[in-house]
């Protein structure tokens, strides 16, 4: 074997572990037979261990695999939350009533293979790569919307995913389709010649083309990290899908959204000295989105009742808060480039601090409803004090949606508002504190809920007995504890997060 | 909808003429002898992507729906091929409309089975029938 193959599999042995898991796993499932499920789970558990570990080890000298990969800090820190959240995704789907036995075994090959797409999508900065990705995360995950056989809300779940998830990425292809003929090239970093070059010496039709190329394009990034205008898929696929694919969808199908929008735009938009007035304007459509992204998902979650489409406005609003950081990125001068670095630095953070909470957040929404069948507020009446060590996670992750201290959130949203007043928007980070205040009254109402309503006597729910089980409350439990871990010792995190971003 | 449909054609003429002011820069006419050609091209592609675009937005049987993105998939395929042809780009763009030709075809077997569901749980696959999850 030459040198070189063998240095870029190297870079790919996390993407190798992944795809050997998934066979791995089909075949079990074909020789197990009947009750498969379990050694199934186990199997996908140890090969998604076994990427990670793969992951950690993975030196940062950068790599371009097959010239299509670009292997580097930033893409490891992207997969190492892909990865871990697959990890905790598929330990609860193990356990989750909601999906029946005898499809248990086949979900999670499904499982793997979206996290293999969106591992694809973070480290690839050529757009033939971007849209296989994005097509492998995005078509395993219409599979999985629509899992439970015997729920219609999943099977809607599954049609509306499919149907506005289609139409966004043939938008988007069309979008790739026109920056292919400006530039003559897939790759990012050619393709951003031809755009600086376009919109510096062209004309007013050329402008035109790359403002289209532009939208289209961010039409597709833009369903995948559900902001608005092109949120509405969101709260009616996050309410109806199995939870455990619930959080799949809120916690690793939107970091992977963001990996790559956050790599386009600084490859493609900001490392060449575009015309100003093209990025003023351009930072400023997303400072507005982010805006209305925020105030929608905040101000809509009030009036919600079901515990999963409460969280997924939720998950909107939070995503409006990333996109601050993005529209820092944009908006920062020629004489101001170190904000570029700062805004992504906020937005990795926070997207950390989104990780934890998020999939613990969904998690105890899970344990809830597979021990008491609770999925609205009036379900949840009460319930904190039948199983409290549940019920005390799930305050300590609102706490950190919320972001109160100790937990990350708070360290999170600090970090992004100081970013967001560094580049002069201070509007912006205006909005975004009532914002918080807003989010701190829904948040409330569930904890509430739990612990301040209803009788307060124990209900026998339906207690399931295990190792399994028992390691699926264990992740919350360590969830919870990172969380306030993390908020109080955040040092580790911010050399990461600034070790990615060089 | 003659209406609309006269107004869609000539968003189509107007989205193909800006297409093709950027093509006549981006690309080198002068040294193509079927420069003419692209123009055609992409007035045909734009065409595509706008009805897809309407059939998706007028269209209430998901089929209909579905029929729309495979046809701003194939748009977005004539014009890759037609600028790597045109453009002497190399076989990227070819390359480029194999893959959208594959994952056109998973995505419509992902698609069927999915609609499949939906008539056996709402017995109709009107998209706007589909209402058990709602605000």
């Amino acid at each position: 074997m030459s040198e070189t193959l063998a240095s870029h599999l190297t870079a790919l042995k996390p993407e190798i572990w992944l795809t050997g898991t998934i066979l791995v796993m089909l075949v079990l499932d074909l020789l197990v037979g009947k009750r498969s499920a379990r050694t199934v789970g186990v199997f996908g558990l140890i090969g998604i261990g076994g990427a990670m570990w793969a992951l950690m080890n993975q030196s940062s000298v950068p790599v371009r695999a097959f010239g299509l990969i670009s292997i580097d800090t930033y893409s490891i820190f992207f997969r190492a939350l892909i990865i871990s959240a697959t990890g905790i995704v598929m330990l609860h789907g193990m356990v989750f009533r909601g999906i029946e036995d005898e499809t248990r075994a086949e979900f999670g090959p499904m499982l793997v293979g979206a996290a293999l797409g969106a591992c694809l999508l973070v480290s690839t900065d050529n757009l033939i790569m971007l849209l296989v990705g994005m097509e492998l995360l995005s078509l395993c995950s219409y599979v999985m919307a629509g899992w439970q056989k015997k729920e219609r809300r999943s099977a809607e779940a599954g049609l509306k995913y499919l149907v506005y998830g289609a139409m966004a990425s043939g938008l988007m292809l069309f979008g790739f389709s026109l920056l292919y003929g400006l530039s003559g090239s897939m790759w990012m970093p050619e393709i951003a010649l031809a755009v600086s070059e376009a919109w510096s010496l062209g004309d007013a039709g050329q402008h035109m083309i790359v403002v289209i190329a532009s939208t289209l394009v961010f039409v597709g990034f833009g369903f995948k990290i559900s902001a608005f205008p092109f949120h509405f898929w969101a709260p009616d696929v996050y309410e109806g899908s199995p939870t455990p694919v619930t959080s799949m969808l809120a916690v690793a199908s939107k970091t992977a959204g963001f990996g790559v929008l956050i790599r386009f735009v600084d490859t493609v938009y900001l490392d060449l000295t575009i015309a100003e007035d093209w990025l003023g304007r351009f930072g400023y459509v997303i400072a507005v989105l982010a805006a209305i992204t925020m105030t929608y998902g905040n101000v809509t979650a009030v009036k919600q009742n079901n515990i999963k489409r409460l969280l997924a406005y939720s998950s909107i609003a939070h995503a409006g808060y990333l996109l601050m950081g993005v529209a820092v990125m944009t908006t920062a001068t020629v004489d101001n480039r170190a904000a570029v670095g700062i805004g992504m630095e906020s937005i990795l953070f926070y997207l950390v601090s989104y990780y934890i909470a998020t999939l613990g957040a969904f998690g105890c929404a899970m344990a809830f409803a597979n021990r008491f069948g609770a999925e609205t507020l009036e379900d949840y009446e009460g319930l904190g004090w039948s199983s409290p060590w549940i019920g005390a996670c799930f305050i300590i992750f609102l706490t950190s949606l919320v972001g109160l201290p100790p937990a990350i959130g708070l360290i999170g949203k600090w970090l992004l508002f100081k970013a967001t007043l560094s580049v002069g928007l201070d509007w912006l980070a205006v909005i975004a504190a009532l914002n918080a205040a807003v989010a701190l009254f829904y948040y409330f109402k569930i904890a509430r809920a739990l612990f301040l309503r209803g009788d307060t006597d124990y209900q026998e729910g339906l207690a399931s007995k295990g190792v399994i089980p028992g390691l699926a409350h264990l992740s919350l439990i360590v969830l919870a504890i990172f969380t306030v871990y993390f908020g109080l010792m955040w040092d580790g995190i911010m050399e990461w997060v600034s070790e990615a971003v060089m | 909808m003659m209406l609309f449909l006269q107004d869609a054609a000539d968003a189509a003429t107007e989205v193909a003429a800006d297409t093709a002011v950027v093509s006549a820069t981006a690309v080198d006419i002068a040294n193509s002898t079927f420069a003419g050609n692209l123009y055609a091209y992409l007035i045909v592609s734009g065409a595509l992507f706008l009805l897809g675009l309407a059939a998706i937005l007028t269209r209430r049987n998901s089929l209909y729906v579905l029929m729309g993105v495979e046809l701003i998939l194939n748009s977005a395929n004539l014009n890759f091929v037609a600028f790597a042809r045109f453009g002497n780009y190399g076989l990227d763009g070819q390359v480029m409309a194999l893959f959208v030709i594959v994952l056109a075809a998973a995505e419509a077997a992902i698609a069927l089975a999915i609609v499949l569901r939906i008539f056996n749980d709402f017995g109709s696959i009107d998209i706007t029938r589909t209402d058990s999850l709602r605000d």
